[in-house]
């Protein structure tokens, strides 16, 4: 799809749509934030990568044996990688990874392979099961960011999810994950309004007393239950009051509604989720999005009927042709992460345009779809203040793995995820695990960076 | 990589010959297995999830029939809840129903839609007595000093009393001893536990059993205070197994049990099979997704409809849920158990109507040698498939977790899969290409058990119709149960289907499902007598549903809850 088409399908682009509506509504009636504050978003896929088909070595300078980076400013569109193509024309505002390493989930002994990635991809931490639940031991990058850079008077975060069957992947805190919407019209109703209006005036006024009223019949009841109960309900008062809060602080929020495609296909889902992020993010809505994009039909990517989790991912390594439909695979995901971008970029903002002030991380739950958790696809993209992109980084792959004595892994994943929460803004050293100990008894340290900020 | 594997396959194949839940040999023929406590026991207060919220709103203020519809289809279009966490399939589990931003968000949305039908609730009453009323049903008791001075207050607040109303279900429907089930108990701690109220105790039944608020009879027996024994509850259960409700509320139980959502998601190839080859265009996939869109809404009412039939219609027991041959079916799936003509083009315009038109489902009899039970219905086996070819790995795992509740570990780290599943277009058949698992040693561990379950549904193809070749090769749907220590051969589906169904280890996991149900938690070491008591009944009525619900709301964790420090 060109530039032109899929700005029309968001309602982004042409004339007469709801641009200018959001615009109006940022110059006015926006207060209290900084003007173009840092938005950020995780760009979610499964079944990591097809590595030969995505790294993007330069023969002497960055291969095998040789690390470190190289600006990705003045290569061609045929330089790049399969997989990685799509990018070319947004090469200056990428950071591409090569040789990170889930080495945590290496060292887990809780979940299938699936499961641990999910968790430790984003949380950098332990899985835990809690009730029966494979769940999280802490937040996850979008909620510990969230946690900074959220107006209490909007939405925290929104979860969306392109396609059916999503496992959450965002975690508020401790086997707390949050749930993904799947139908970009209850999104659209969420986020924008509409649907359920009090019937008069009247009521209206006597809205937010009554949900202040339901507030407190939490509280009075908690004081008198045991102290599992009692935190429970506590919580969920606390949502309430958040709600009270952010409820009045979108009522003087006027943003344009985005106009969704209607129809029911994983494109058009895609497009649609696409659609109510950007304008969501534009008009300071939330700052903070997941788009979790649900496994592709085969059909979509031109691919033979089939799973693609089972008839080709599993095949990545094994067959050319499993390996050849991955590559496509992939490389339409990194379509969708470009039509990401154009879509913020389309909307002016400040001196430049949204994709300016938004950074995307992109992070998967594998690092192939052979179940292996090394050569981890990673990228950084977007932009923000002070914030170095337009490099390949290759590292070194000598962490020494925490299931396998004499074996070796790329570098700890959590450095992407402290870089991406430093890019927005919050400073943190560490995330989720700060060190494990590895099979030969060695202490792997997991702090710090990447140094894409203020280097 | 190699030396890893080598090193936990044997961890793996330990883990496999003796799963949790049950002790390997079973015993002599007809003993209850061993019974354990399952590995995750924290239990958490409940919170009504997004189905018992939306049936409880539509039996508290739907006035009859068509307005509870009404108010259950807006719920759904408006203030829909978000998805809720399974748990073994279970939406239930109060240790995992953590509350969202977008929870809060839809009740209130849902509370709003609601409202706008709360009107007429005043009637020719006075607005406070029929509202106390609402509330007393909603809060599962009588409304405390303050909840009555606050309902007062709404009510006053306004000139109109249809604001009045309006505030009024709103703040119900938001309210925590409406959304939580709240339990205090009363009386001594004994062990640990202490007695439930009546009131709880009619809470518990009413969402076990109708997965929704009790009704004015039931409210009236626990205010009463004929709750208090075991035989006075089994008798009010027993009243409301025969009530309508109890088809929701068991609908909903088998609902999350069986996994009838799957069906939404299935994905067949249209190009393999003729039921989507519609028009001489094989590629105007439109008018194949108008007919897969059918298919799905019929599936799902034929795995409703099957388990209503058996439960409510039949003889009730596990016997006839896995060995049956009456169903209801469509013309699609007339067409899929070989019963009626290739559906044409003249039938997509009933098709296309989708919601709009009444499903046309017509009581069936399927032909015992190819089907019998639950587990051989062509919804549950598409349900249960790849796009091109059925998935004996996951049709397996569901007889081994839901049935048997011995699931087996998961694959261990740095498994090459690939080399498992085979190449594609390499093996003859499908089973063929599933063989590498059992005879790769690695793998064998945990396949060997899990595969001939698998291979006993070859019969059924990816979207459910029977078969006899595969690929131009005969199906192989022979196997037995031995590495599970289960004497049992079997030809195919239909044969072992009709073992398990007189097997005394799936009785016991069938128990065990239905009080993980019942109680919204795993079993605990403190449920296993409880446990022990419900299987054995369940057991001994030769497997009646009503016993089993019957045996679990007399049983002592039904009744009592454990006191926390």
């Amino acid at each position: 799809m060109n530039r032109r088409t899929f700005l029309q399908a968001l309602g982004l682009g042409g004339a007469g749509l709801t641009l200018p509506t959001l615009l109006a509504n940022r110059s006015t009636g926006d207060t209290g934030a900084a003007s173009c504050p840092t938005r950020f978003i995780v760009f979610y896929t499964w079944h990591g990568t097809n590595y030969p088909d995505y790294r993007m070595w330069q023969p002497g300078i960055i291969d095998e044996t040789n690390w470190g980076n190289y600006s990705l400013s003045d290569l061609s569109p045929s330089d790049f990688s399969p997989i990685l193509a799509p990018l070319h024309r947004y090469r200056d505002r990428v950071a591409i990874f090569d040789g990170l390493g889930l080495v945590s989930a290496d060292g887990d002994g809780i979940g299938d392979q699936h499961q641990r990635g999910q968790v430790h991809s984003l949380t950098g931490g332990n899985v835990q099961i809690i009730g029966g639940d494979n769940t999280a031991g802490g937040p996850s990058i979008d909620q510990l960011v969230a946690r900074s850079i959220a107006r209490p008077d909007r939405f925290t975060s929104l979860e969306l999810a392109v396609g059916g069957d999503y496992l959450s992947t965002a975690y508020a805190d401790t086997a707390l994950p949050l749930p993904f919407e799947e139908d970009p019209e209850s999104a659209l109703r969420r986020v924008f309004g509409g649907g359920v209006r009090t019937p008069n005036a009247e009521l209206d006024a006597a809205q937010s007393e009554l949900i202040r009223r339901t507030q407190d019949q939490y509280a009075r009841l908690a004081s008198e239950l045991d102290p599992t109960s009692a935190s429970r309900l506590e919580e969920h008062s606390d949502r309430i009051r958040e709600m009270v809060v952010r409820l009045e602080g979108i009522r003087d929020a006027s943003c344009g509604m985005p106009a969704l495609s209607g129809g029911g296909s994983y494109e058009d889902s895609f497009l649609d989720t696409v659609s109510i992020a950007t304008a969501a993010l534009a008009c300071d809505l939330t700052r903070v999005v997941t788009l979790g994009m649900g496994q592709m039909p085969a059909e979509v990517v031109g691919l033979p009927p089939g799973n693609i989790h089972t008839d080709y991912a599993h095949h990545v390594y094994e067959s050319p042709e499993g390996s050849a439909a991955m590559t496509t695979y992939f490389s339409r995901q990194t379509q969708q992460l470009v039509d990401v971008m154009s879509a913020l970029e389309a909307v002016p903002e400040g001196d430049g345009t949204l994709l300016d002030h938004t950074i995307i991380l992109w992070a998967s739950e594998l690092g192939a779809a052979d179940h292996t958790f090394d050569r981890w696809p990673c990228i950084i993209a977007g932009g923000a203040p002070g914030v170095s992109l337009g490099e390949y980084y290759r590292f070194p792959e000598d962490t020494p793995a925490p299931s396998t004595a004499g074996a070796t892994m790329g570098r700890p994943h959590q450095a992407a995820l402290v870089e991406a929460a430093r890019a927005c803004g919050v400073n943190i050293d560490s995330i989720g695990l700060p060190e494990i100990e590895a099979a030969d008894g060695t202490l792997i340290d997991m702090r710090g960076g990447i140094g894409l900020v203020g280097s | 990589m190699r030396f890893y594997i080598a090193l936990l396959a044997s961890a793996l194949a330990a883990g496999c010959s003796e799963p949790p839940g049950t002790t390997p040999g079973g015993g002599t023929p007809g003993e209850l297995p061993e019974l354990r406590a399952d590995e995750s026991g924290e239990a958490g207060l409940r919170r009504l999830t997004a189905a018992q919220f939306s049936q409880s709103i539509a039996e508290l203020i739907g006035r009859d029939r068509g307005e509870r519809e009404e108010i259950r289809a807006r719920i759904f279009e408006t203030g829909r809840l978000p998805s809720e966490r399974t748990v073994h399939g279970f939406e239930n589990y109060g240790a995992v129903q953590r509350p969202s931003a977008a929870l809060v968000e839809a009740h209130l949305r849902s509370s709003l839609v609601a409202a706008e039908f709360g009107e007429p609730l005043c009637g020719d009453r006075s607005c406070e007595r029929a509202l106390t009323s609402v509330a007393e049903r909603a809060f599962r008791g009588p409304l405390d000093a303050s909840d009555q001075e606050a309902l007062r207050a709404l009510l006053d607040s306004s000139v109109d009393p249809f604001n009045g109303a309006f505030l009024a279900v709103q703040w119900i429907l938001q309210h925590p001893r409406f959304l939580y089930l709240i339990e205090r108990g009363e009386g001594e701690v004994t062990g640990g536990r202490i007695a439930l109220t009546d009131y709880e105790v009619a809470a518990r039944l009413s969402f076990f059993l109708w997965g929704s608020v009790p009704d004015e009879r039931l409210m009236n027996v626990a205010s009463a205070g004929r709750l208090s024994t075991p035989e006075e509850v089994a008798s009010e259960a027993a009243r409301m197994f025969d009530d309508r409700r109890a088809r929701h509320g068991m609908r909903e139980l088998h609902r999350q049990w069986l996994d009838f959502d799957r069906v939404e998601r299935i994905n067949p190839d249209f190009l393999s099979f003729e039921l989507f080859r519609v028009i001489d265009d094989p590629n105007d996939a439109e008018i194949s997704q108008i007919r897969l869109r059918s298919l799905v809404r019929a599936m799902r009412s034929e795995l409703e409809m099957f388990v209503e039939a058996q439960l409510f219609d039949g003889p009730g027991t596990l016997r006839a849920l896995l060995t049956s041959t009456k169903t209801h079916g469509d013309h699609l799936i007339r067409y899929l158990y070989g019963l009626g003509e290739l559906p044409d083009e003249d039938s997509l315009d009933a098709e296309e109507c989708e919601d709009e038109c009444p499903l046309r489902m017509r009581s069936l009899d399927l032909d015992p040698s190819r089907r019998g039970g639950f587990l051989t219905l062509a919804s549950h086996n598409a349900a249960h498939s790849y796009p091109r070819q059925p998935a004996p790995i996951r049709r397996s795992m569901f007889v081994l977790e839901r049935f048997l509740c011995e699931p087996p570990p998961p694959p261990p780290p740095g498994i090459d899969p690939s080399g498992v599943t085979g190449r594609m277009g390499d093996a003859r058949t499908n089973r063929e290409r599933h063989s590498e698992h059992t005879t790769n040693s690695f793998c064998a561990g945990c396949h060997r058990v899990i595969d001939p379950i698998g291979f006993s549904f070859e019969r059924y193809d990816a979207i459910g119709g029977y078969r006899t070749e595969d690929n131009g090769f005969p199906v192989d749907s022979s196997g037995d149960l031995r590495a599970l220590n289960m004497d049992v051969e079997f030809s195919d589906a239909v044969q072992l289907s009709a073992a398990l169904a007189e097997s005394p280890r799936v009785q016991a996991c069938v128990s065990r499902q239905w009080m993980r149900y019942a109680l919204g938690h795993d079993i605990r070491a403190s449920d296993l007598e409880s446990l022990r008591s419900v299987a054995t009944a369940f057991q001994a009525s030769d497997g009646s549903f009503r016993e089993l619900a019957l045996a679990i709301v007399q049983s002592p964790s039904f009744l009592t809850r454990e006191v926390s420090q």
